[in-house]
């Protein structure tokens, strides 16, 4: 398993190589990518940063992955002349979530890699194959909300189809709710009282959940108590249980995912380079354990007993 | 323009069903009640009425279910299928369903952004793929908040919403807000086990953050709109129908 990890300014690179990363991916202003935030702002610097990645052995690619592309001051044309301009500094792929872009990077560019981004996320086989079909794709991200013996068939399907799979890290991410789809954080229909980060993800205020009140009850059934605790706490601090956790995240490792992602572009560069580091140990630990013991079962009993 | 219903499973009411045009039926966010939708589908379809097959994202043990659902469907006319997920998609054409095809609420949102006053076009080429495939026709929900959204002339696109009214959809997670036990760290699981919990109740969730309340349905979170925008004529352009929602 090989660690991919964003990178936001040329000097982290080489402390990325240090702390365990294989290959980088990075944002650019005048290509809209998700979260718009930790971008290169200059062509200048693009190229160096794909120079000195490939002198250090290095993939590097480009995040071109958000889904509204008419949310940008730059027109079709020039965000697909960007696009150009980066691929022809000699980048290995490009991370995509809108079909529309997908289409036309295949049609314009039809040797550059493309990766499918969580944004337009794989639940199932036959999702991975349409994307396939339509769009050759060379790796495939997989959402936060699936374990890896859900994924058991997309994974298999991928590795017979030479499709390269990637997983985000379970320690840093695996939010419940389904990325791509989800207004949260938006305040499009909204009044806010309290301005928060947190979104509505966590609706509750600081350790007070928020107030729940059944409504639409079924006729002649009475709501059970822990149903009612239940909710409250879920929907006052961070949602609905996560399938992306230690033990799923063994199971992707045997079952042969590719590689292990690093992708929050707003944290601190000493943060990234840690968490790097951190997921570069966890891999190490894995593969000593299989190493050590023949027994898969025995090894993930050693892996989820470790705290990690 | 038309006026559809979408029903709740738990009471399926002949007399609310009778006053519109098109009956929406399914499981719109969860894949554990593909099952329980099945189940009633012979009732559904006596009624009579034009009926539109909602579909969730799917994992693979929803597109096994999903197929199972798809190929009893096949023995009924006049319905349409509202598509969640690409790969219930590629299951509509492998099985040789033909009918028409919907993007539904979840999947929308890969094609527009609902803003403030108005919905975007995130991608002029990506309505075209779909166009290609004669899927012209996209569910989102109602928009409309006042007088001071307008709707945006979506006229150089041969497209045409079917909008839900009164919940707006915020976000869907895969596990559920209501039912399920919490998943411990040690556990990978293999599949979700449902006990069907969310067919209890809704709720609703105040919260100090925001001035409107948060509902909760099944896996999913909305807002209500309550604005009546909706059916004032100079506001609609490009709509086909109206769906109200008996619950979210």
């Amino acid at each position: 398993m090989k660690i991919l990890s964003c990178i936001t300014r040329l000097d982290e690179l080489i402390e990325l190589k240090k702390a365990g990363a294989d290959e980088i991916y990075f944002a650019y202003n005048a290509i809209p990518n998700y979260a718009n935030t930790g971008m290169f702002y200059n062509l200048i610097d693009v190229r160096k940063l794909i120079k000195l990645s490939h002198n250090l052995k290095m993939k590097v690619h480009l995040a071109a992955n958000e889904i509204n592309l008419s949310d940008s001051t730059n027109t079709f044309l020039t965000i697909i002349a960007n696009i150009r301009k980066i691929i022809n500094f000699g980048i290995d792929g490009i991370i995509v979530s809108d079909i529309g872009l997908l289409k036309r990077i295949k049609s314009e560019f039809n040797n550059i890699p493309v990766h499918l981004s969580s944004l337009n996320p794989v639940f199932n086989l036959n999702s991975l194959k349409f994307f396939y079909d339509s769009f050759k794709i060379s790796r495939v991200i997989l959402p936060n909300q699936l374990s890896a013996l859900e994924a058991k068939n997309i994974i298999n399907f991928a590795k017979k189809n030479k499709i390269e799979t990637e997983i985000f890290f379970y320690k840093f991410f695996g939010c419940p709710y389904i990325n791509g789809f989800c207004m949260m954080h938006t305040d499009a229909y909204l009044k806010r009282i309290v301005k928060s980060e947190d979104g509505l993800c966590r609706a509750g205020l600081g350790l007070k959940p928020a107030k729940i009140q059944p409504f639409n009850i079924a006729k002649r059934m009475s709501i059970p108590k822990e149903l009612m605790s239940r909710v409250s706490y879920r929907v006052s601090f961070g949602g609905s249980p996560r399938v992306l956790n230690r033990a799923s995240f063994f199971d992707y490792y045997v079952l042969g995912i590719d590689y292990l992602k690093y992708g929050t572009r707003t944290d601190p560069t000493e943060k990234r380079i840690h968490s790097v580091k951190m997921m570069k140990k966890v891999i190490n630990l894995i593969e000593k354990l299989l190493n050590k013991y023949d027994d898969t079962e025995k090894a993930r009993e050693f892996f989820l007993k470790i705290d990690i | 323009m038309e006026n559809a219903i979408k029903i709740d499973v738990r009471d399926i009411d002949k007399k609310k069903i009778a006053l519109y045009d098109c009956i929406y039926f399914g499981t719109e966010f969860c894949e554990n009640l593909i099952p329980v939708y099945e189940k009633k589908l012979d009732k559904v379809f006596s009624f009579g009425k034009k009926i539109c097959i909602l579909t969730p994202i799917i994992t693979d043990k929803g597109l096994k279910e999903l197929k199972s659902l798809f190929t009893n469907l096949k023995k009924y006319d006049d319905f349409e299928i509202t598509l969640n997920d690409f790969g219930a998609l590629m299951l509509v054409k492998e099985l040789d369903i033909r009918c028409r095809l919907n993007i539904g609420r979840h999947l929308s949102k890969l094609f527009f952004t609902i803003k403030k006053n108005h919905i975007e076009v995130n991608d002029p080429e990506s309505l075209k793929i779909l166009n290609d495939i004669d899927i012209n026709t996209f569910e989102v929900s109602n928009f409309l908040f006042s007088n001071k959204s307008i709707s945006i002339n979506l006229n150089n696109f041969d497209i045409k919403f079917n909008i839900y009214y009164p919940y707006v959809l915020l976000s869907t997670t895969r596990t559920c807000l209501i039912g399920l036990d919490d998943i411990s760290l040690d556990h990978s699981v293999k599949s979700i086990i449902c006990r069907n919990e969310c067919i209890y109740s809704d709720y609703i969730v105040k919260t100090g953050k925001i001035k409107e309340d948060l509902i909760v349905s099944q896996n999913s979170t909305f807002i209500e709109n309550k604005s009546t925008i909706l059916f004032d004529k100079k506001t609609l352009l490009n709509i086909n129908r109206t769906v109200f929602c008996v619950r979210p």
